[in-house]
């Protein structure tokens, strides 16, 4: 699964919004969270990824740059090994 | 001076979750006291509690249910019955002079639970930012706030387990006083959380488990041992009686009397002549004569302090009348609810005056010659022409409220 698709499930889980209505160049203000749901919904996807986003990072404009800084924080924090690599 | 009445009723309580089953419940002499779950807790060496059934997800979409600890989604929902029970419908002038007093002793304690399990068991790096919103203590009051757009005074009372008397009777006061067209009143409490029931279990406040559960709370009742714990939510809505005469309201009482005082004494210890001292300031701010109560809805804990404390307090304020008025403790079946307890315990006042039936005081079964009131033991009594009664509300912390209310015309 996507990291779009992993948030889009997310927010139908603990908002009900609807993932297909949502594009990636929009702003991130267009998913119609208040301040407190969008530290809840940052709280739900660092559960999700295992991560801990630097709150000076919490500072995006788009979908996509809040996609983007999810991968990045993963990459950073928390890399998976390679799917194609079996672990002996 | 308005004249006060009880123009809603909510509820949401260990012996169902509106009103009527409530008080068919108490009247039944049956107990919403149980056993948890056999896995639930096993370090607790007292595993009984008053519980209610209760499903958040029938009442709230899941995405707000999640959002609201269990203390504000029983309070929304009490707060929801008693308006539907009112036909409460204001207008945006009325709404800015009507608000919410809601009492709770604990708040959303299982939300805080959760956060320090999280942080001391899991070393979470990060708690919910829905924790301090949802545990803060006047979230319940708030949400019905916000829920009915209230824009009046909205307080939250913490006075442990008078909280919720408090808050009725200072919404008394102020529409009374002309100062609010309506009040919502009541309490809510959700605390059967680990630390809660361990904290009490501690302090040695808690019944034993009798071999059957719903026996093991014993008001009066000479092998009493102490209380146990419950769970839920009351709410009245108050307004002026010519008010709720104008709208043609159904009246399920009338608020005559009220007090609140301090022990002034010990910080768990009930004080003999403070409650004495808060019962005769409720007769006297009702003005009325002591035999004019004929029935007295006792704080009655179980506790072995309480009950003395409480029956020779009585004795002293109503005399030798003390013998003839029937008194009940109904914590015997739907156990302490701490803060929500004056609130539930003043809706079966009211509705023990509007049936002419006093619930009973159930499991008493030895006598105590230091509590040789007359209890109503067992099943409850009719008494036809009952028009006026009392509840009492004691805490921790010596802070007593007193209600008085008669039957409403």
């Amino acid at each position: 699964m996507t990291t779009l698709e992993r948030l889009k499930q997310l927010l139908f889980k603990q908002y009900a919004i609807d993932g297909a209505g949502i594009k990636t160049e929009a702003p991130i203000d267009s998913l119609g969270l208040d301040s407190l749901d969008m530290l809840d919904f940052f709280y739900a996807i660092e559960k999700e990824f295992n991560i801990k986003i630097p709150t000076e990072n919490f500072n995006f404009h788009s979908i996509q740059d809040l996609v983007d800084l999810v991968e990045r924080t993963v990459q950073e924090q928390n890399p998976q090994p390679p799917p194609n690599i079996t672990l002996q | 001076m308005n004249r006060v009445v009880i123009s809603g009723l909510g509820v949401v309580s260990p012996l169902g979750n509106s009103s009527d089953e409530f008080f068919n419940n108490l009247a039944a002499g049956k107990s919403g006291i149980g056993r948890f779950p056999e896995d639930f807790l096993p370090r607790l060496g007292i595993r009984i509690a008053a519980r209610c059934a209760f499903d958040a997800l029938e009442h709230f979409p899941g995405t707000i249910a999640r959002k609201l600890d269990r203390v504000s989604q029983f309070a929304l929902v009490a707060a929801t019955q008693a308006a539907n029970d009112a036909g409460l419908e204001l207008t945006e002038a009325e709404k800015r002079r009507s608000g919410v007093y809601c009492g709770t002793s604990m708040g959303g304690i299982t939300t805080l639970d959760l956060a320090y399990f999280q942080l001391l068991q899991e070393n979470a790096s990060r708690v919910s930012p829905l924790g301090i919103p949802m545990a803060m203590n006047n979230a319940a009051a708030s949400h019905i706030s916000i829920q009915f757009g209230l824009k009046g005074s909205c307080i939250t009372y913490s006075t442990a387990c008078s909280s919720s008397a408090i808050a009725i009777g200072e919404a008394f006061r102020l529409i009374q006083q002309g100062r609010a067209e309506v009040m919502f009143a009541g309490g809510s409490e959700a605390s059967l959380a680990f630390g809660v029931l361990m904290g009490w279990e501690s302090l040695g406040t808690l019944a034993r488990e009798a071999s059957d559960p719903a026996a093991s709370c014993k008001p009066f009742s000479k092998d009493r041992s102490g209380f146990v714990l419950g769970e839920g939510a009351a709410m009245v809505i108050l307004e002026s009686r010519d008010r709720a005469l104008r709208r043609g309201a159904r009246i399920h009482g009338e608020v005559i009397g009220y007090c609140s005082t301090a022990d002034a004494g010990h910080i768990t210890k009930p004080s003999e002549e403070g409650l004495a001292i808060a019962m005769q300031t409720a007769l006297d701010d009702a003005q009325i004569s002591p035999d004019r109560i004929g029935y007295i809805n006792a704080h009655g804990t179980a506790t072995p302090a309480n009950d003395v404390a409480e029956t020779r307090a009585i004795k002293n304020v109503f005399g030798e009348m003390a013998y003839k008025i029937p008194l009940s403790s109904t914590k015997s079946m739907h156990g302490h609810l701490l803060g929500a307890a004056g609130a539930l315990e003043f809706i079966a006042t009211a509705l023990s005056v509007q049936h002419q039936t006093i619930p009973p005081t159930i499991n008493l079964a030895v006598p105590d010659p230091e509590c040789d009131l007359d209890y109503v033991p067992g099943q409850a009594r009719k008494v036809p022409g009952l028009m006026t009664a009392m509840s009492n509300s004691f805490a921790f912390g010596g802070t007593n409220a007193v209600l008085v209310l008669n039957r409403g015309t």
